[in-house]
């Protein structure tokens, strides 16, 4: 039984003390450390968030930067008080009415900054009128009486050295609370698919009512003469704001714990997806599904002609040759969409290697055609071109671009293949004799399934994919290529590489 | 009495059949030739008869031609045998994974009769 009343003692001795000055001033240090670092972190997660977060957030800073400051103010003027400076109670009198007149907005303040999301216009179902009925309610409240006690305060000279209990500010904060409370409870649904965090910012709101609620009694019931209710009331508004840090705490707590299982989520995602691709990756699934068929014709083709399956007669042995000779071309036409498929959702992988020039400009396969067609073919790349490529597919470049020309050439025409090396690209020219490009078309003549349509395309076939995968191939080399072109004259492709490619 | 040279034996393991026969009937003038048509009874095949070279195609179901280069590299006793694994030049890494899982030389679809017998030969001769 005595413990028990032991501690009433020291609660109430504890209250005492807060309602004298040093007492005020170790409140409102300690008040004013506590806000200060809220603002701080809701600023902190304001710089972090997205706009559509931001205003709400803005008005918690302000709302909580409103109470830093009065806290801040209150501190200084105490401080000057307690160390004995002026003795002048009009001074707290005023920095008391500032410190109720900033709590009353910052009330308001945080209150918007809690029921903004829901009631800016991303819910429409709330009833406009309700909506605006107990804003208003709430402003209309809090302005009224806060005109209210700016005209007496001008009539009143003295004040207790007690926190002021005037009537005014006490039932704008409980009027401010209570619409408040009762804007969450009508629209619970609306709130709570909000944030599950709603019902604390309730119990905030009662907690800081009733200081308000006691004072009012106070003043009503006892003419202000209770020193015990006075007392009683004082730690209220601080548990509030606690509360209130508990909540955006707690929310923020959740978002963290959101953009984590997101960032495992999506991890986990790109992984599986990962594997799923390598499985029916559209160019491992075509690719084997059309070359295996192709392979069969091919070799069973093959076997025919080596008189395997029995003597072929000349004929039969034409007739297979043909197949054969499609077979090929089939073979190059799947390449060529494949190669096409994979640079276009960048799969394709170079492995860029020292390389002498002149060796991956071996135009040797090109002979026989070119004389067959009777061109001149020449070589003139340096031998000494030292160049970082990736053998094989510049190889196929060079090779795309030398047949081109060859296949537009008439007979008697001349191809000429040059470099030279300079700083800081390598440059590769092609020249040909040959018919050259309509200017209306030079534009467009490295997009895919491009010809320019004449006898000779018409002729030579081929899928028109050679120059979009050339084009493809030499950025990735990080170079470019570009063409001049006379109608009747000749054409002549540029490749620029850069002397140096980073992997 | 002199005696013939045995023929190497060469295991094809290819799903497809028309590129099975074909492949059989390229090599089974120079070599004993059997044929499995899955992977997994491809490998007990393997095992079983222990042939001097397999030719391994890697898109097939059930167990691919990596898988089942794998489990054969994992044998002690097939140690001496040679895979050569048949791709389709699907993603350019195919050759190096084969090569890392223990094959011993490649070929790519669609390929002539005489590349085949070419890299095979070549192979019995490491």
């Amino acid at each position: 039984m005595s413990q028990t009343i032991t501690v009433i003692d020291v609660y109430h001795g504890l209250n005492r003390f807060l309602g004298t000055i040093p007492g005020e001033l170790a409140k409102n240090a300690f008040e004013l450390i506590l806000f200060t670092l809220v603002t701080y972190m809701v600023a902190s997660e304001w710089t972090r968030s997205r706009d559509e977060h931001k205003e709400r957030l803005q008005w918690l800073i302000w709302g909580f930067g409103f109470l830093s400051a009065i806290k801040l103010l209150s501190t200084i003027a105490l401080s000057y008080l307690v160390l004995g400076g002026l003795q002048s109670p009009l001074l707290f009198s005023h920095v008391s009415i500032l410190d109720n007149v900033f709590e009353i907005l910052a009330v308001i303040m945080i209150s918007i900054g809690f029921l903004q999301p829901v009631v800016s216009d991303r819910h429409p179902t709330l009833l406009p009128r309700r909506r605006y009925f107990i804003m208003g309610f709430i402003l209309l409240g809090g302005g009224l009486f806060l005109l209210l006690s700016g005209t007496i305060k001008t009539h009143l000279h003295i004040v207790e050295l007690y926190r002021p209990a005037f009537f005014e500010f006490n039932l704008a904060k409980l009027l401010l609370s209570v619409g408040v409370i009762f804007y969450i409870i009508s629209h619970k649904k609306a709130f709570l698919s909000y944030s599950r965090y709603y019902p604390n910012v309730i119990h905030a709101l009662v907690v800081y009512a009733i200081t308000p609620i006691l004072h009012i009694i106070n003043l009503a019931i006892y003419n202000n003469q209770s020193g015990e209710l006075l007392v009683l009331a004082q730690p209220f508004p601080f548990i509030a704001v606690l509360l209130f840090t508990r909540v955006i705490f707690l929310q923020l707590a959740d978002k963290a714990a959101l953009y984590d299982e997101l960032a495992r989520t999506e991890a986990k995602y790109k992984k599986e997806k990962e594997l799923s691709d390598l499985k029916d990756d559209f160019v491992s699934v075509v690719s084997h599904e059309l070359k295996t068929p192709l392979t069969a014709i091919s070799l069973w083709s093959s076997l025919f002609l080596k008189n395997k399956l029995g003597k072929v007669t000349k004929a039969q042995k034409d007739a297979i040759l043909i197949i054969k000779k499609e077979t090929t071309r089939l073979s190059s036409l799947i390449n060529d969409v494949l190669d096409l498929s994979k640079l276009e959702k960048g799969k394709m992988e170079i492995k860029p290697q020292q390389n002498n020039l002149r060796t991956i400009c071996n135009l040797d396969s090109f002979r026989a055609l070119a004389q067959e067609k009777k061109i001149t073919l020449t070589n003139s790349v340096p031998e000494h071109i030292l160049v970082r490529v990736d053998a094989e597919r510049f190889t196929q470049v060079i090779y795309n671009l030398v047949s081109n020309a060859i296949k537009f050439t008439e007979p008697g025409g001349k191809i000429v293949l040059s470099a030279t090396q300079q700083n800081p690209s390598t440059i590769i020219t092609i020249t040909d004799t040959g018919i050259g490009i309509p200017p209306e078309k030079i534009s467009g003549i490295f997009s895919k399934f491009y010809q320019v349509d004449n006898h000779l395309t018409r002729k030579a076939g081929g899928t028109g994919l050679g120059l979009s995968i050339s084009k493809h191939i030499v950025e990735l080399h990080r170079g470019t290529i570009t063409l001049q072109s006379t109608l009747g004259r000749g054409t002549t492709f540029t490749i620029t590489l850069p002397n140096i490619v980073r992997n | 009495m002199a005696s013939k040279p045995t023929k190497s034996t060469v295991l094809i393991i290819e799903d497809e059949h028309s590129i099975a026969k074909a492949q059989e009937l390229i090599l089974s003038e120079k070599y004993t030739v059997h044929l499995a048509h899955d992977g997994l009874s491809g490998l007990e095949k393997v095992k079983q008869i222990k042939p001097d070279l397999v030719v391994l195609d890697i898109m097939m179901p059930k167990m691919s031609g990596f898988e089942v280069c794998k489990e054969i590299r994992k044998e002690p006793g097939l140690s001496s045998t040679k895979i050569v694994m048949v791709t389709a030049k699907n993603q350019d890494k195919d050759e190096a994974l084969g090569m890392e899982l223990g094959a011993d030389d490649y070929i790519m679809k669609p390929f002539e009769p005489e590349e085949l017998l070419h890299v095979i030969h070549q192979v019995l001769q490491r």
